[in-house]
């Protein structure tokens, strides 16, 4: 059903549900999945992921998520 | 470095727990959203969008999902089928001018751009696409 990942996302779980369908190639540890090489942090199995909060600010998961790999980890 | 996805409207929410930028409100928390994904030394690219016939409708004022038509959906990955009510001129308009707003905010938040993210099927692809926009139902309206 899934693809791997582009190099860098590690401890990819397959995806087991619809996501293929929707042309969406994996999904990572963080609940993020990608499709065509793009990482789409708001999507997820169930539709919910970290990216803000119920107020619609960033979450303070996204800023560190951003923090942790744009310094290349 | 370019960012996930955020509504420019409220009814243009496309995600569960999706981070906002349609009012100045937003600006402190895009702020910090910039310094994090500018912290590695890349510039910055807020991505910018209205998820139109995609929208989640118990997410969206009312429950109204709006599109360039009236055209019914299929079912998506997130998304219900649905039949939204097609957006009036004025509308389109508040649209076009939130996207406007929205990078303003950008700017001010420390980002380097914006990105129109048209693709997926959200509102600015229902406008270019035959299918959600068709040509008959144009009349007196942007295109």
């Amino acid at each position: 059903v899934a693809r791997p990942a582009p190099a860098g996302l590690a401890s990819l779980t397959p995806s087991d549900v619809t996501e293929a369908d929707a042309g969406i190639d994996a999904v990572c540890d963080v609940g993020q999945v990608v499709v065509d090489d793009h990482i789409h942090p708001n999507i997820g199995c169930d539709a919910t992921t970290w990216a803000g909060n119920a107020d619609g600010t960033v979450s303070d998961e996204e800023v560190s998520y951003y923090r942790h790999r744009v310094n290349g980890s | 470095v370019i960012t996930g996805c955020t509504h420019v409207l409220p009814n243009g929410i496309g995600f569960t727990d999706e981070f906002a930028s349609y009012d100045d409100g937003f600006v402190p928390s895009l702020r910090r959203l910039a310094a994090a994904a500018k912290s590695g030394g890349a510039p910055a690219v807020l991505q910018i969008f209205h998820a139109g016939n995609k929208a989640v409708p118990e997410l969206v004022p009312g429950g109204e999902v709006v599109s360039a038509s009236a055209v019914t959906t299929e079912a998506g990955p997130f998304s219900p089928p649905v039949t939204p009510r097609a957006l009036t001129h004025d509308e389109i308009l508040d649209a076009v001018r939130a996207f406007g707003e929205t990078t303003r905010r950008a700017i001010e938040a420390g980002f380097d751009g914006i990105e129109l993210h048209g693709a997926h099927g959200f509102l600015i692809q229902n406008f270019l696409s035959p299918r959600f926009n068709p040509a008959d139902r144009r009349v007196g309206r942007l295109a």
